[in-house]
C-alpha cells in the first residue's frame, strides 16, 4: 500500500528503516540531531546520540572520519549540509573516497553515503545555493544520484546505504523545503542505480532534465504542447552511472536532444551527455544538441538577479524551439 | 457488472497466443492492475492485468490457444453478475466457463453460498500439426515432461515452415579473426564501460557488406523479391525457453559503440522478458553466433521472410597458414545459409568472400568499425 | 621494563630488515632497474619499529610515505612489499597502490597521497572500533611536517571529544620536506598541541628502541583501556633526504654527524652485545640472513606476473568494470 509522503519525510524514513535493519548504519554530520533542514530530525530519539552523531564544523575531517568508519565495518551516512560546503571536503571525496577501493586492489571498499543539498531560489545567495554536481563527475569510483520525487528519494537513498560503493546523494532544497509530495509504498523497496525514468512521452524532442529541473521541463512541455510540440522528458535519477540506453533510445525516436541542469554550463552534466551524443550517437541526431544550464557567474543575491540566473521553463522552451 | 479481459494484439504476425499461467483461482478477489494471467506468443510472454478490482472468472485454461481479441477472463463485481453473464455465452464458450453450483453450507445462517467447480473435466485441446508419434508411455521411465507449447512450439513451427518454403543451402568459409580480435582488445581501452563483442563487430561489418549485395538483404513478398534499403540486423539471443532474435535497426548508420550498447540492452531486456513484440520485427538479415559453445560450424536456418542468415562458430586458436607459414591464428567458420530460390551459389559465395576479406584486413574493417 | 631480551632481538632484526629494504630500494634506483621514487626513513628505524611493536594484529595502523619501517613493524613481509612496489598482480593491492601500501589481513587500510588526509580516517576507524565495542586501537603514525595540515586539529578534537581509542604517534625527524622543522614551527615540539584538546602526551627519545617501544606501549594501553587518545612525540633525525634525488644541501653536516653517532641500530646492537644476547658473529650472520631475505623478495618480485588489461578496469566498484 502506498501513502503520500513529502520529500523530506521520504529521506527521513529511508534512514530510519535502514538504521533499524542494519546496526552498522549511523548518521554523522553537523547538527544532525536538530537537523536544520529536517531530513534527520527526530532520529536521535529512536537511535540515540551515538548513532546520530553531531560533529565539529570541519567538512574535510568529518568526511575522513566517515571514511575511516567505513574502512572498519560501519556504513556511515554523512551529511554535508550545503553542497557548497562539500567543496571543503573535496580532498577526501575526489582524491581518496572514490579511489580507495581501486588503489587498495579491492581490499577496502568504502560503503559511505554522503547526502548534500543543492539548489538555488531560496534567496541564500552565492555560497549556499550552488548545484555543483558536475564537480564530482571527474572523480572516479563514486556513484552520484539526484532524486526528484519522494519515491526516488527513499528508494535511491536505500540503495546508497546498502551499496558497498561510495554514493553521493544530491537533495534539492526546493524539494526539501517545498514539500513536494508523492506516493511512497509502505513495503521495503529500492530504486536501482543507473535507471532513468521517462516522466513524459513525446515524439519531437528528448529533454533530459536532472533533479528539480524535471518540474521546469514538465511546465515547458505544457507550453510547447500549445504549438503541437511534444517533448519526451527523461529524469536520469543517476548521474553516475548514467542510463545511456533510455536516453538514446528516446533520441533515436525524436532525433533531438536538450539537456537541462541547474548547475553551470561549462563542463557540466550537459556537456558530458552532449559529448556522448556527438561521439557515440551522432547518426541519431537531426538537430544540434542544446544545453540549458546556469551561466558562468556566481549566484547573485538580489532576488531579481537570482531568478534571471536560474534555468527555468522559459529557457527550456527557448532551447526546444531552437531545434523543433 | 462485468469487465472483460481479452487477448491484446502483441505484434504484427502472430495469430494465436497460448495461455501459460492463470495466477488466480476462479472467483478470487483481484485488485485493479493485478496480473491475472500470463500468455505467450512466439516471441514473448506477457502479463495480463485485471482492468478493475473484483472477482476473476477464467474462460480459458492453461495451454489453451486463444485468438487475438479472444476473451480470456472476466472480472465481475458480484458472483451473480458472472452467473448472468454466463448464460449469454455461446454453448462452446459456456462449456469452458466455470460453472456455479450451489453448495450446502453447514451454517444455515449464511444461506446458500455460491461456489463453482474449477476443475470441470475437459478435453485436451488439439494443437497445430501434432507430429508426435503415438508412443505407449506405460512402463517407460520418464525423467521429465516438457510442454511442447507456446514459444517452444512456435519456434518449432517457424523452423519447419522455413525449411519447407525455401531451398536452403549453407556455404562455409574459414576466416582468420586474429586482426579483428586484436582490434577488439584495443577497444577495451577506448570504451571501458562497454565491452565490445564479436557480434557487435560483425553486425557493423554485415550492415556495410549487405549494401554491396542487395539480394542478401531481401525478402520474398508475393511474386516479388524486395531488396531493402534498410539494414535491420537480427541478433540471435539464447533464452532458457528458446532462441529469440531482437533487431538492431539501421545498424549501418549507428556507431559501433551505439550498436554494442543496443545489443546489450536488447539481450538484457529479452532475458527479462521486457521487449515489446515490435523489437523482434522488421529484420532484414540475421546473425547467429555460437556464443561460448564448442561448435565449430553450423547450418543456421533462415528467419522468414529473410533470404539469408550468417552463423559464426567458435572463435579460437587453430593451426593456419598465414603468409606462407604454418602458425597459430584465431580462426572461425562463417556459415552463410541462403535461399537458393533467390540467391545463387555464386553471389552467396562472393558475399561470404567479401565478409572474409573485410574481417581479415584491418585496413578494410577499421573504416567500418567506428 | 617490559622489553625482554628476546623481544629486543626481534625488534633489532626488524630494524635491520627495514634498513636493508631501503638500501636495496636505493640501489635498484641507482642501477636504473626501477623508477619508483623512495622517501627513506634511514635513522628513524627505532621509531617506526617501536611504535608498531606493541600493536596487536587486530589493531589498525596508518603509516607514512617515509620508508617501510612501520609496515615491516606491523607484519608486512619484504616479499609482499616488493610485489606491490614493483606493481605486480600478486601484490596486496594488486599492483595498483605501489608506494601506497595497504594490507587488510594486517589491518593496514592504506596510505594517502595528500598527507594528513588520513588524520581523520584514523579517527574514523577508532570511532568504528568504539561503536562496535571492540578493544581495537588505531595507531596514527605521522611526521611533524604533516601535523601542520588543517585536519590535524579537528581530528584531535574529535578523538578527544568522543574519547576514541587512537594513538597519535608523531615522528619528529627535524625536517619537513626540504626545510628544517624550525622553518615550519614556532615551537620545538608538536606534542603540546594535544593539550589544547585535553589529550595527554609525552615527548621521548626516538633513537632508543626500548624507549620508543615502551612509550608506545603506555599510550596504546591508555587508549585500549577506554581512556581516549594519547599523543607521543618521538625525537629523531632523518639521515636520508626527502626523496631519492634530493641532494640535501640544506642539511647541517655537523648536526648530522652528531645524530649518526646515536644510530638506532648501532645503539640496539651495542645493548644486545653487552647483554650477551648475540655475539658479533651471530650479528654478522643475522645481517646476511636479512639481506638474503630482501634479495630473495626482490628476485621473486621481478619474476612475478604483471597485471594485464583485464585488471585495469577492475576493483573500482563492487560490481565489475567501470561506470
Amino acid at each position: 500500500m502506498a501513502r503520500t509522503l513529502n520529500f523530506m519525510q521520504a529521506i527521513n524514513e529511508a534512514i530510519a528503516e535502514e538504521m533499524r535493519r542494519d546496526p552498522s548504519v549511523f548518521v554523522l554530520g553537523e547538527d544532525v540531531r536538530v537537523s536544520p533542514f529536517g531530513q534527520t530530525a527526530g532520529l536521535v530519539e529512536e537511535f540515540g546520540e551515538e548513532r546520530i552523531l553531531n560533529t565539529p564544523i570541519a567538512e574535510n575531517a568529518i568526511t575522513g572520519a566517515a571514511m575511516g568508519a567505513a574502512m572498519n565495518g560501519m556504513r556511515p551516512i554523512l551529511e554535508l549540509m550545503f553542497c557548497d560546503f562539500s567543496m571543503l571536503a573535496m580532498d577526501q571525496i575526489c582524491n581518496h573516497l572514490g579511489q580507495w577501493r581501486y588503489i587498495t586492489g579491492g581490499q577496502y571498499p568504502l560503503p559511505l553515503t554522503i547526502r548534500t543539498a543543492v539548489g538555488a531560489g531560496m534567496r541564500m545567495a552565492y555560497g549556499h545555493s550552488q548545484s555543483l554536481e558536475s564537480q564530482f563527475i571527474q572523480a572516479p569510483g563514486l556513484i552520484l544520484v539526484e532524486p526528484s520525487t519522494p519515491y526516488d528519494a527513499k528508494g535511491l537513498l536505500k540503495s546508497a546505504i546498502r551499496s558497498d560503493d561510495p554514493v553521493v546523494v544530491f537533495e534539492h532544497k526546493k524539494l526539501i523545503f517545498g514539500g513536494v509530495e508523492g506516493e511512497v509504498p509502505e513495503e521495503d523497496y529500492t530504486v536501482p542505480f543507473g535507471q532513468a525514468v521517462v516522466r513524459k512521452q513525446g515524439q519531437d524532442a528528448t529533454v533530459v532534465a536532472f533533479g528539480f529541473m524535471g518540474y521546469e521541463a514538465l511546465n515547458a512541455a505544457q507550453e510547447l504542447a500549445q504549438d503541437n510540440i511534444a517533448i519526451e522528458i527523461i529524469d536520469p535519477r543517476s548521474i553516475v552511472p548514467l542510463d545511456k540506453d533510455t536516453i538514446f533510445e528516446s533520441v533515436e525516436k525524436t532525433g533531438r536532444l536538450i539537456i537541462v541542469e541547474e548547475g553551470r554550463l561549462r563542463g557540466g552534466l550537459g556537456a558530458e551527455i552532449a559529448a556522448l551524443a556527438c561521439g557515440d550517437y551522432f547518426s541519431l541526431l537531426k538537430a544540434p544538441v542544446q544545453r540549458v544550464a546556469a551561466p558562468m557567474i556566481p549566484i547573485p543575491g538580489s532576488p531579481v538577479l537570482e531568478d534571471l540566473y536560474l534555468p527555468n521553463k522559459d529557457s527550456i522552451v527557448r532551447a526546444v524551439r531552437r531545434v523543433c | 457488472m462485468i469487465s472483460e479481459i481479452r487477448v491484446p494484439k502483441l505484434g504484427m504476425t502472430q495469430a494465436d497466443i497460448t495461455v501459460v499461467e492463470l495466477t488466480r483461482a476462479n472467483a478470487d478477489h483481484v485488485t485493479a492492475n493485478e496480473t491475472v494471467a500470463v500468455i505467450e506468443t512466439a516471441k514473448v510472454t506477457y502479463d495480463l492485468q485485471a482492468p478493475v478490482a473484483g472477482l476473476i472468472f477464467y474462460l480459458k485454461q492453461v495451454k489453451d490457444k486463444v485468438r487475438v481479441g479472444g476473451l480470456l477472463a472476466v472480472v465481475a463485481d458480484r458472483r451473480e453478475a458472472f452467473a448472468e453473464f454466463r448464460t449469454g455465452l455461446l454453448p462452446e464458450e459456456e462449456a469452458q466457463a466455470p460453472s456455479l453450483v450451489q453448495e450446502e453450507d453447514a451454517d444455515a445462517e449464511w444461506g446458500v453460498r455460491l461456489s463453482f467447480d474449477a476443475q470441470a473435466p475437459r478435453q485436451p485441446r488439439s494443437l497445430s500439426p501434432a507430429p508426435a508419434a503415438m508412443i505407449d508411455l506405460r512402463d517407460r521411465k520418464i525423467l521429465k515432461r516438457i510442454p511442447f507449447l507456446g514459444m517452444r512450439r512456435t519456434i518449432a513451427d517457424n523452423l519447419v515452415a522455413s525449411l519447407q518454403t525455401g531451398a536452403q543451402l549453407t556455404v562455409v568459409a574459414e576466416t582468420d579473426m586474429t586482426e579483428l580480435a586484436d582490434f577488439r582488445n584495443e577497444l577495451r581501452l577506448d570504451y571501458p564501460d562497454t565491452r565490445i563483442t564479436f557480434v557487435d563487430l560483425l553486425v557493423k561489418i554485415l550492415a556495410f557488406a549487405l549494401k554491396e549485395f542487395p539480394l542478401l538483404n531481401s525478402a520474398v513478398v508475393g511474386d516479388e523479391i524486395i531488396c531493402w534499403d534498410e539494414y535491420h540486423l537480427g541478433v540471435a539471443v539464447a533464452l532458457e525457453g528458446g532462441l529469440v532474435v531482437p533487431v538492431v535497426r539501421n545498424a549501418e548508420r549507428k556507431s559501433l559503440i551505439a550498436v554494442s550498447r543496443e545489443i546489450k540492452k536488447l539481450s538484457r531486456k529479452a532475458r527479462q522478458n521486457e521487449l515489446e513484440p515490435a523489437a523482434y520485427e522488421g529484420g532484414t538479415f540475421t546473425l547467429s553466433s555460437g556464443g561460448r559453445v564448442e561448435t565449430d560450424f553450423m547450418t543456421p536456418i533462415i528467419n522468414p521472410p529473410q533470404n539469408a542468415i550468417l552463423g559464426i562458430g567458435k572463435i579460437g586458436p587453430k593451426p593456419a597458414v598465414y603468409r606462407g607459414q604454418l602458425t597459430i591464428r584465431t580462426m572461425a567458420y562463417l556459415c552463410l545459409t541462403h535461399d537458393h530460390r533467390v540467391i545463387d551459389g555464386v553471389p552467396a559465395s562472393l558475399f561470404l568472400g567479401r565478409l572474409k576479406e573485410i574481417i581479415e584486413q584491418r585496413a578494410l574493417f577499421a573504416k567500418i568499425l567506428r | 621494563m617490559s622489553l625482554s631480551n628476546a623481544k629486543l632481538l626481534e625488534l633489532y632484526r626488524k630494524m635491520l630488515l627495514v634498513r636493508s629494504m631501503e638500501e636495496t630500494h636505493g640501489k635498484l634506483l641507482q642501477e636504473g632497474k626501477i623508477q619508483l621514487m623512495g622517501h627513506f626513513g634511514t635513522g628513524q628505524e627505532a621509531v617506526a619499529i617501536g611504535v608498531t611493536g606493541p600493536l596487536r594484529p587486530e589493531d589498525i595502523l596508518f603509516g607514512t610515505h617515509r620508508g617501510v619501517g612501520e609496515f615491516i613493524g606491523k607484519g608486512m613481509t619484504p616479499k609482499d612489499i616488493w610485489l606491490e612496489y614493483l606493481g605486480k598482480k600478486a601484490g596486496p593491492c594488486r599492483g595498483k597502490g605501489t608506494l601506497h601500501l595497504a594490507d587488510r589481513k594486517l589491518n593496514i587500510p592504506g596510505l594517502v597521497s595528500s598527507l594528513g588526509a588520513d588524520f581523520s580516517m584514523a579517527v574514523g576507524t577508532a570511532l568504528a572500533s568504539k561503536m562496535r565495542r571492540t578493544d581495537q586501537v588505531t595507531l596514527y603514525y605521522v611526521g611533524e611536517g604533516t601535523c601542520n595540515q588543517a585536519d590535524a586539529h579537528p581530528s584531535m578534537c574529535m578523538a578527544a571529544l568522543w574519547k576514541l581509542p587512537v594513538v597519535f604517534a608523531v615522528c619528529t625527524n627535524q625536517f619537513c620536506e626540504l626545510s628544517y622543522m624550525c622553518d615550519h614551527y614556532p615551537t620545538d615540539d608538536v606534542a603540546p598541541r594535544a593539550a589544547g584538546y585535553g589529550i595527554p602526551y609525552e615527548v621521548v627519545d626516538g633513537q632508543d628502541i626500548a624507549v620508543t617501544y615502551e612509550a608506545t606501549e603506555r599510550a596504546v594501553a591508555h587508549a585500549r583501556r577506554g581512556q581516549g587518545p594519547f599523543l607521543v612525540e618521538y625525537k629523531t633525525f632523518r639521515m636520508a633526504t626527502h626523496f631519492t634525488g634530493d641532494p640535501g644541501h640544506y642539511v647541517n653536516p655537523e648536526e648530522r654527524e652528531q645524530w649518526a653517532a646515536r644510530d638506532p641500530i648501532d645503539l640496539c646492537r651495542k645493548k644486545l652485545l653487552e647483554a650477551a644476547v648475540i655475539t658479533a658473529d651471530a650479528d654478522q650472520k643475522l645481517r646476511a640472513e636479512v639481506q638474503a631475505e630482501v634479495d630473495g623478495a626482490v628476485r621473486e618480485g621481478f619474476a612475478a606476473a604483471d597485471p594485464t588489461v583485464e585488471d585495469l578496469f577492475e576493483d573500482l566498484y563492487s560490481g565489475k568494470g567501470v561506470l
